[in-house]
């Protein structure tokens, strides 16, 4: 079972009008992501084309699913409705 | 709180223009003024005078000045610090909470494809603010969701399942079940504030299709913030995504979508189409 310390954390760049995610990985160490965040948030003040968002989880995979907005933008809802009810 | 290098500023002034928004302009020119220092400290009523203050000053006309504005430059950097500061105390028990989620739904059964998804992150400032002008009586240490925490579960069963485990196990705060009453929005999900550590930790229970529904409504948002308007169909994209999300919870509870709901979601869909503004699908993946 997984404890608190070996959450992984990471720091996402997301560009909107691209659609791409950078993400800086700091593995375990929190207070580093930590100072990392508010010191882009810091930089990046005038960006409203980025959201940047501090994640945490077992690994990044887990982070490309659950944040899925992040990380694909092909598939979308509609995908799962059953196979015939939207007919475009 | 004061530091040396805001002191170094004070003495200058604020010398540029103050955009609106959530940005500050260009205030200090340190690299990260907004960056707690070691061992600073703030009190719950200085942390919510900072929130309030920020709140008061993302609201103001456009182009009043601190001055304008009966504050100082100085103190809206100290405000920023502050509720950065702030966040950063939910860091661990978020962690907390983040780690015992993944036990219980564990313990459920409630992997996805074998793993089980559960995130924690810790509320972007910008977020944060919109929250303080939304909901102008709500101080800053009362607010429930700056440590968030998110399981995906297989199915409404499992989420339901881990829902009572939390119940039974954790001290509850607050509970928003937007299963049994959907957001205007036709946002779903089971929402739960627990306090760890005497901090406030909000947690989501979604299905994959809450989530999947969700995502894709905060997606067609974010770049409608940037500039993509659906402009006067808005209308028709939120009638379209109530829609969706009638369908998906049916799917959930295992039910049939009735020849009513498959036509409204064919109606919803051609009236919407066109203003989704969806992206076109990436050349690189």
């Amino acid at each position: 079972m997984m404890t608190e310390a070996e959450i992984q954390h990471f720091l996402i760049v997301y560009d909107i009008p691209t659609g791409k995610a950078q993400v800086r990985n700091f593995s375990t160490d929190y207070d580093a992501a930590q100072a990392a965040y508010a010191e882009i948030e810091g930089e990046m003040r005038d960006r409203g084309d980025l959201d940047i968002v501090l994640v945490g989880a077992d690994s990044l995979e887990t982070v490309k699913r659950t944040h899925s907005s992040y990380f694909q933008t092909e598939e979308t809802f509609e995908s799962l409705l059953p196979a015939g009810v939207l007919s475009r | 709180m004061k530091t040396a290098t805001h002191d170094e500023q004070a003495h200058r002034g604020p010398e540029t223009s103050w955009s609106a928004g959530h940005t500050m302009a260009v205030m200090v020119r340190t690299p990260d003024p907004f960056k707690p220092p070691a061992g600073a400290v703030f009190s719950n009523g200085e942390v919510n005078r900072a929130g309030q203050l920020l709140r008061r000053w993302y609201l103001r006309p456009q182009g009043q000045t601190p001055e304008d504005f009966g504050t100082t430059f100085d103190d809206l950097v100290d405000a920023m610090i502050a509720v950065t500061w702030w966040r950063g105390l939910h860091a661990r028990p978020l962690s907390r909470v983040a780690a015992n989620l993944r036990y219980h739904v564990a313990s459920e059964g409630g992997e996805v494809d074998g793993r089980v998804d559960v995130t924690q992150r810790l509320k972007r400032r910008p977020t944060i603010f919109n929250k303080l002008e939304r909901e102008p009586t709500m101080q800053l240490t009362q607010m429930w969701d700056i440590g968030g925490v998110r399981a995906r579960l297989p199915s409404l069963r499992h989420l339901l399942a881990v829902s009572r485990r939390l119940k039974k196990t954790w001290t509850i705060a607050r509970t928003k079940d937007y299963i049994a009453e959907p957001r205007d929005s036709g946002y779903r999900a089971m929402h739960h504030v627990v306090r760890r550590n005497g901090r406030l930790i909000e947690v989501q229970l979604r299905t994959i299709r809450q989530d999947a529904w969700a995502n894709q409504v905060e997606d067609d948002g974010r770049r409608q913030s940037i500039g993509y308007k659906f402009g006067r169909g808005e209308e028709d994209v939120h009638d379209y995504y109530r829609v969706v999300s009638e369908a998906f919870a049916a799917l959930d509870r295992e039910e049939d979508l009735s020849a009513e709901l498959v036509a409204a979601i064919n109606e919803g869909y051609a009236r919407a189409a066109g203003k989704l503004q969806r992206r076109q699908p990436r050349e690189d993946s």
